[in-house]
């Protein structure tokens, strides 16, 4: 398992390199061919350079003056890795992109409209005889559509994708057939008008220059699919010098049958046909069994992963399962110790540790039950909380309501414990001191999102009882008893502040930032 | 001020324990201790107590839902509340086969046991 992930991921590593270094080498290789061919070629008249394949056309000026001009611009527009794109030569690059667009456009109006011979012929009084050379429809087809790839790469990456990936395609399309004619049979090009007038190198340079504007940005277009570490990937890779090379062999050795004068045309046609269809039909099957097992391994891993998940499950819900276990043991214990003690405030301070241990479990208890187990309902936990509380302190009988009102929010395991702590202490405070002496009470709980900054958390008990002296439950001189200190530290825990007021009862507001309810202690 | 009979079925003493001291400070009488599901299938059937204090796990194979569905055959109208340490769905559902006077989770809150112990 380890050997081939390593050779993979070095393989990604070196196809991830290559393309920076490549599209360059490419670029400077057309700049440099169209220079040589404008300087040589024309200017100091070198005609085997202008018609580089004997009896083929010719490389006109305008075609090398747009090859140059584009190559060149992209060299110094395209930044090296790691270095940021000059604005300037961004502006060139789209300049130049433009430019060659109308160039090509005034070809195609000219050729098509039957005006002149090409654009060449519109400069050059030479071009307009017959046989002279021109910029083929082909040819500024191709120039269309490199001007529209190279204005693309000018832009941010996602912006003009489409236009890029098909005008790239496209191209690449167009200057390959001339180029696979000058290969197999030259004869071939001789009378198709649209790119008969397009020479052997030009095509050759187009597919460079197509090439190169895809390695530019293997994230734009196909390209990119060659370069990944994917099983489609690696199929890919496997398949193309397949895909290129069986065709030509196959079109070679039918085109020789056919001068040999063992098979016809139509013959020919049909065998090559029929004979890239079984190619295509059996390179989609390579990749449909390619796709198949790569789908049944990640089936399998899934499996694996939903096991390992399941595992953990069970083992945290034991996990869980013992926490209050112990939590029981823990209760049990100090109620036996409870009973060593006659004395009536005694035995209120072990209920009230009882109560503690009740409402830290609470949280554990609401835990289990959810699928989530990073983060609990703050609503569920308070609510079962109050229920909790109401039931150990026979609110019922005793007339007091327990109202609870919360926002829809989300706390950590630690924050809520703390949260279920301070609540308990509050509440319970207030059923055992607020109504001495009364029929009926109430107190409220309500947790709510600050409306005003929508960050703070603000979480109020209020009782309508005999009210009590606010300085004894805040300030640096704690003058209650252990209560107010659990309170305040518990506060403190919270990164929260606490005021306490009275007026018609006691009122206890309590705000936390909202930080605090991902913090995990 | 009660008089009803109860048995106690956990694995674990302490908590046995504590359930007991809680029923007898509710006035109950515990007529029986078991620590394990034989014990439990076997005093619960001898004593036929009106409430039986029901802890899901034993610690073995079978479980408090086992005892429970075996003693429902012969006391189809035994009052079993569940005292259980785990509130997970799956557990939950496993109290559920049966026909569970109550489910209770640990701790426990003493007052809420007496409260259904008194009913």
């Amino acid at each position: 398992m380890t050997a081939p992930a390593s050779i993979t991921a070095q393989t990604s590593s070196i196809f991830a390199r290559f393309p920076d270094h490549l599209h360059r080498l490419i670029f400077a290789v057309v700049t440099a061919t169209a220079f040589v061919v404008l300087l040589f070629g024309w200017i100091f008249g070198y005609a085997p350079l202008t018609r580089i394949y004997p009896g083929g056309s010719v490389m006109v000026p305008s075609t090398a003056s747009c090859f140059l001009l584009l190559a060149a611009s992209l060299t110094a527009a395209l930044p090296h890795p790691g270095h940021a794109a000059v604005p300037a030569f961004r502006a060139l690059l789209r300049a130049v992109a433009l430019c060659i667009a109308a160039i090509a456009l005034i070809d195609l109006v000219v050729s098509f409209g039957g005006i002149a011979t090409g654009v060449d012929a519109l400069l050059f009084p030479h071009f307009a005889a017959p046989g002279a050379g021109s910029m083929s429809p082909a040819t500024a087809t191709c120039f269309l559509c490199a001007a529209i790839c190279a204005f693309g790469l000018s832009l941010p990456d996602g912006i003009g994708d489409r236009a890029f990936t098909v005008s790239a395609t496209f191209g690449l399309v167009i200057c390959t057939i001339p180029l696979a004619c000058y290969l197999v049979q030259p004869a071939a090009l001789a009378n198709v008008f649209f790119m008969a007038a397009m020479a052997f190198h030009t095509a050759l340079l187009f597919a460079l220059l197509f090439i190169g504007l895809m390695l530019a940005n293997p994230n734009r277009g196909w390209i990119g699919l060659f370069f990944g570490d994917g099983i489609g990937s690696i199929g890919a890779r496997r398949l193309v010098p397949l895909a290129i090379l069986l065709p030509v062999l196959l079109t070679v050795a039918a085109l020789a049958a056919t001068r040999a004068g063992l098979i016809g045309m139509g013959f020919r046609s049909i065998f090559l046909s029929v004979a890239y269809i079984f190619m295509g039909v059996a390179g989609l099957l390579y990749n449909a069994n390619a796709q198949n097992r790569s789908e049944r391994r990640l089936k399998e891993l899934f499996a694996e992963l939903e096991l390992a998940n399941e595992e953990k499950s069970v083992l945290l819900a034991e996990v869980y399962h013992r926490v209050k276990n112990n939590l029981q043991q823990v209760d049990a214990l100090l109620s036996t110790e409870a009973r060593k003690h006659d004395a009536p405030e005694v035995r209120a301070s072990f209920d009230a540790m009882s109560g503690r241990i009740r409402a830290v479990s609470t949280v554990h208890q609401l835990l289990i039950q959810r699928q989530n187990i990073a983060t609990i309902e703050l609503a569920d936990f308070l609510r079962t909380l109050c229920d909790n509380i109401a039931d150990a302190g026979g609110l019922a009988s005793r007339n007091i309501a327990l109202d609870l009102e919360t926002d829809q929010d989300a706390s950590t395991l630690s924050t809520a414990t703390t949260l279920g702590l301070l609540v308990n202490e509050i509440v319970v405070n207030a059923i055992k001191h607020a109504f001495d002496g009364r029929e009926s009470g109430r107190i409220s709980v309500t947790y709510r999102i600050d409306a005003e900054n929508g960050e703070d958390r603000i979480l109020t008990v209020q009782d309508d009882g005999k009210g009590l002296d606010p300085s004894a439950w805040t300030g640096p001189h704690l003058m209650g008893g252990a209560g107010s200190m659990l309170i305040n530290g518990l506060v403190n825990q919270l990164r929260g502040n606490i005021e306490v007021s009275s007026g018609n009862g006691a009122r206890f507001v309590i705000r936390l930032p909202s930080s605090t309810l991902m913090e995990n202690r | 001020m009660m008089n009803k009979r109860i048995v106690i079925v956990d694995d674990d003493f302490l908590i046995a324990e504590h359930l007991r001291r809680i029923c007898v400070d509710a006035g109950a009488t515990v007529c029986g201790m078991a620590h394990n599901a034989s014990n439990a299938v076997e005093m619960i059937e001898n004593e036929k107590p009106e409430f039986v204090l029901m802890d899901v796990r034993l610690g073995e194979a079978r479980d408090g839902v086992d005892v429970s569905l075996e003693v429902n055959k012969t006391c189809p109208d035994m009052k079993i509340i569940f005292i259980t340490g785990s509130s997970d769905p799956k557990t939950v559902q496993r109290i559920n086969e049966d026909h569970p006077y109550k489910i209770m989770f640990k701790p426990i809150d003493p007052s809420a046991l007496e409260g259904l112990l008194a009913a």
